[in-house]
């Protein structure tokens, strides 16, 4: 790295920037074809040779891997063409540089690294004195424009290809790798362990799956699924992530419990969905469900997941108005909003700081049905203005916020997808994962 | 556990084994062509172009596209894993109830 002088321009290597950029220009089309390529394969149910609960899943997790890949190849490409501009505009400078450093050379001019030029030996010459002058003049504004060009380019470029790369999170290597060395299934593999304990409860609303001990458990995740989660195949889909996550945990020598949380009846349409009924009507259930989980393990961290419709379940548990939501962190997925305008006006019942986080898969067209400013349910809760994001106060600035929102447009523009059915079965998400400041929190 | 012991739990309507383990082979296939994508990005040369922060920004990029990439690859590489071990014990057990089917009508 270096500080831009003229001579620092005069001398610039340019190849290995040139390079670079070929390589994430041909490694993003590479990952953008290889995208295209899995999706074909992935889609078994269309040529019937698997259809069902497994195959949706099955589909759901590789498609969720490569949709990511997908973003990332496109925006590798993009900032590799911006790599090939940059580079050729320091060579247009550059050779501007050098042919008036040349000059200034064959005049005997002496020349600041800033680019001022002063005649030098040139000016005490009898009647070149002025020429002199002038010659000098010219070549201060060719050179220190020079600087002040690479200066700003330098820094826009930066700020491009940092927005850019913001496609690439941070992936928990815990959520995904490692789970072909788990022990055990829920119906009957060898493992060393008991499986999980699973618990039905029922409720005047809908069931309640508890797997794990609760009251043993170091921390405590309560899911709160959406649109459709009242009928048997949602909740056996939930159940066997709880078991899954429960599992994985242990491997890791962590002990969690998770809860399937169907108690509420649940829209059973994008139509019905539009209304807030169903989450008001379900928010003092919730409330009173944590609230019991509290008082059983006092010592657990309560993490509360509302996916889809389920974030405006949690989002109106959490209202400021109510009691609030005993509740250490929120994260929502794939949400159309959750009844506020920001995290600050939610209420979390937690002696620490309370974390509120927000995240939507790539092309996940519930993004459409909400935007910063307003939506069917409130602001959009992953955009940056609503203020959640990492433990660490970080999160996405306008700039990525964007730039996701566009390559939303483009994964979404993919044949036959169904990115807002896939976050149970996305191996970069980290649902039950707590204060790991890894999670990829509002981001895409 | 392995993830494809998720599939077993959630049940299957209908699956063609054969076919499956075909594409699931191929799937393994892209996802180690997707890791190696995401290798060569991560050893791509650094450039020194002047200016502090172009150069900077271009190698931080490379370096997470490299280890996310990666990371990618390697869970559709284990996904496809995961769904050719549960094809091929959906396979086995369908072979085991048809030698049972078999034995009991010859008897």
């Amino acid at each position: 790295m270096s500080t831009v002088t003229v001579y620092s321009i005069e001398s610039a290597q340019t190849s290995p920037a040139t390079t670079a950029a070929d390589v994430l220009d041909s490694s993003g089309s590479a990952w953008t074809d290889q995208a295209d390529r899995a999706r074909e394969l992935s889609r078994w149910s269309d040529a019937g040779q698997w259809v069902g609960s497994a195959s949706d899943a099955a589909s759901h997790r590789i498609q969720s891997s490569f949709n990511r890949l997908d973003a990332m190849g496109l925006s590798s490409q993009a900032i590799g063409l911006m790599g090939t501009t940059h580079v050729g505009l320091i060579e247009v400078a550059q050779t501007a540089v050098r042919a008036a450093l040349l000059t200034a050379r064959a005049a005997f001019m002496q020349v600041t690294p800033q680019g001022v030029v002063t005649p030098g030996p040139a000016a005490l010459i009898p009647g070149m004195g002025a020429a002199a002058q002038g010659l000098a003049s010219s070549l201060t504004g060719v050179l220190s424009s020079a600087v002040t060009m690479v200066q700003t380019l330098d820094a826009s470029s930066a700020g491009a290809v940092r927005v850019m790369s913001s496609t690439a999170q941070e992936v928990p290597e815990a959520a995904g790798v490692g789970v072909e060395t788990i022990g055990t299934a829920p119906h009957g593999s060898s493992n060393t362990q008991d499986p999980p304990q699973v618990s039905q409860l029922d409720t005047p609303h809908g069931p309640v799956f508890v797997v794990g001990d609760v009251q043993a458990a170091e921390s405590i995740t309560t899911f709160v699924s959406g649109v459709g989660s009242s009928g048997e195949g949602a909740s056996l889909n939930t159940t066997q992530w709880a078991v899954h996550e429960v599992e994985k945990a242990r491997a890791e020598g962590k002990n969690i419990a998770v809860v399937a949380w169907h108690g509420y009846q649940a829209p059973s349409s994008i139509k019905d969905a539009i209304s807030d009924g169903p989450a008001r009507t379900a928010a003092p259930d919730l409330r009173n469900f944590q609230r019991g989980l509290r008082a059983t393990n006092p010592d657990a961290h309560l993490n509360v997941v509302g996916y889809s419709y389920g974030s405006v379940v949690v989002g109106e548990a959490a209202e400021t108005e109510g009691p609030g939501l005993e509740a250490d962190t929120l994260r929502f997925l794939g949400s159309p909003g959750v009844g506020a305008d920001s995290a600050k006006e939610l209420n979390l019942a937690t002696d620490g700081p309370g974390e509120v986080t927000s995240e939507h898969a790539p092309g996940d067209l519930i993004q459409l049905s909400t935007n910063p400013l307003f939506g069917v349910h409130g602001a959009d809760p992953s955009s940056p203005g609503f203020g959640a994001g990492r433990g660490d106060g970080d999160g996405s600035s306008w700039s990525e916020y964007l730039w996701n929102q566009l390559m939303d447009g483009y994964i979404a523009s993919q044949p036959d997808l169904d990115t807002h059915s896939s976050y149970l079965w996305d191996p970069s998400l980290d649902l039950t994962g707590i204060g790991t400041g890894t999670s990829p929190i509002n981001a895409h | 556990m392995t993830w494809g012991n998720v599939l077993a739990g959630l049940g299957q309507m209908s699956v063609q084994p054969d076919a499956i383990t075909v594409r699931a082979a191929e799937l393994r296939h892209v996802a180690l062509q997707a890791g190696d994508s995401a290798t060569r990005v991560g050893s791509a040369p650094l450039s020194d172009l002047p200016g502090a922060m172009f150069s900077q920004a271009l190698a931080d990029a490379c370096e997470a596209f490299a280890r996310s990439g990666a990371t990618l690859s390697r869970f559709a590489q284990t996904t496809a894993e995961d769904i050719s071990n549960y094809v091929r014990t959906v396979s086995q057990q369908d072979s085991t109830a048809a030698q049972g089917m078999n034995a009991g009508v010859r008897q």
